[in-house]
């Protein structure tokens, strides 16, 4: 992979590196610009980090294969979105099929973070990745959705409001109610207080 | 085609906006700053690589959609596999292509068209007709149901490989060629 695909920073400068025929290192920058997105709405929606590479995999392909038709209609993002959601649901049908068969392991349980023994530090995070998604997955679906889409993956309301058909305004309560739950949820948790205490007892020491 | 998001949030902007919601509690304005930071890392090591992995995929792939080896031992008369295909795309693609059509057959002489049911009666109508349609050789019952759920979950991942092709395509009509259907539920 070109260090020159680095050169490409947005969505206009890779399409038009696209139309003047420098594709592969156009494709570099557009997967390496969307690939963090693009798995990030996969996990949600797959639950495990393998099943979600695999889907990020398939939606570029497709995407590249496609990238000709591409129309601008929307933003490159929001046609990544609607890949990515069609590709995961086909994929979530694919495994019904292979546990049919029990030829696939189909687990639903979420990874943790790939190298959580590797550290104390790697084994907390994971401990508060695991503590958190468990919170988030007691949100309402649309709520749940955009939060992640907004403090996640930092995406702008118009650009929400593209993708899940909703309203700036709507998807704003939506974050509040989401920030406020999620907030209230994590203060009962056990979790947390001995995170606030371990916390504060780092400041003690400096 | 636009730049999108000209109001693009910046993470600090996102911590700030987080911080304003709680009221500014600090400690709890950290822990959401630190599980965005654990859920940063997650996606960025699971896609280390993935633009090298998408390139390789990409030269051994022909431009067809159809992917997955989707034989089995089955025989199943054809129209039964019309039924099924129908059956899937009415019952379970995630956005029905309501008024789209599935053409089986070539594009110059199409043999069967289906028009996707625009309303919950004509998708019960022709789910009866599916099901009237499904095969129904002497094998014990327990057989049969097994099969019809392999047929139905068949017809599903290639009929909506073909529709998302579609979607993406921005074409309303898929063509299935008569000969992919064979291969699908003909037996090895």
């Amino acid at each position: 992979m070109s260090a020159a695909a680095l050169s490409l920073t947005s969505d206009v400068e890779i399409l038009e590196a696209f139309r003047d025929g420098r594709r592969e290192r156009a494709a570099t920058a557009f997967v390496r610009r969307h690939q963090r997105f693009v798995h990030s709405v996969a996990m949600r929606h797959l639950g495990n980090t393998e099943d979600a590479r695999d889907a990020a995999q398939e939606v570029f392909v497709r995407a590249l294969q496609n990238i000709d038709r591409f129309n601008g209609d929307s933003s490159l993002q929001t046609w990544l979105y609607r890949i990515t959601v069609n590709v995961c649901v086909n994929m979530r049908r694919k495994h019904r099929w292979l546990s049919f068969f029990a030829v696939g392991e189909g687990t639903d349980e979420r990874d943790v973070v790939a190298d959580q023994v590797a550290t104390d530090q790697a084994a907390q995070d994971a401990e508060f990745d695991r503590c958190f998604q468990a919170l988030l997955q007691k949100l309402p679906p649309k709520q749940r959705e955009t939060f992640c889409l907004r403090y996640f993956d930092e995406l702008s309301y118009d650009e929400m409001s593209a993708m899940l058909g909703t309203s700036a305004g709507a998807l704003k309560a939506n974050y509040h109610w989401a920030v406020k739950k999620l907030a209230e949820m994590l203060r009962t948790t056990e979790y947390y207080h001995h995170w606030i205490a371990s916390q504060n007892h780092d400041r003690t020491e400096d | 085609m636009t730049e999108p998001k000209t109001d693009q949030p910046s993470r600090d902007m996102l911590d700030q906006e987080i911080a304003q919601m709680l009221d500014k509690d600090a400690s709890m304005a950290r822990a959401f700053a630190r599980v965005a930071t654990i859920n940063r890392r997650r996606h960025e090591q699971a896609t280390r690589n993935l633009s090298v992995d998408v390139a390789a995929a990409l030269t051994r792939r022909p431009s067809s959609g159809r992917r997955w080896g989707l034989r089995l031992g089955i025989a199943v008369p054809s129209m039964a596999a019309v039924a099924a295909v129908l059956y899937v795309v009415i019952g379970t693609t995630p956005q029905p292509p309501a008024g789209g059509t599935v053409t089986i057959g070539s594009a110059e002489t199409p043999r069967t068209t289906i028009v996707a049911p625009t309303t919950p009666s004509e998708a019960a109508s022709s789910v009866a007709l599916a099901s009237a349609s499904k095969p129904s050789a002497a094998a014990p019952a327990s057989q049969r149901v097994s099969a019809d759920v392999i047929i139905a979950d068949l017809a599903a991942d290639y009929v909506v490989d073909q529709l998302l092709d579609a979607r993406i395509e921005d074409e309303t009509v898929v063509r299935i060629t008569e000969t992919e259907i064979d291969n699908l539920f003909v037996g090895l």
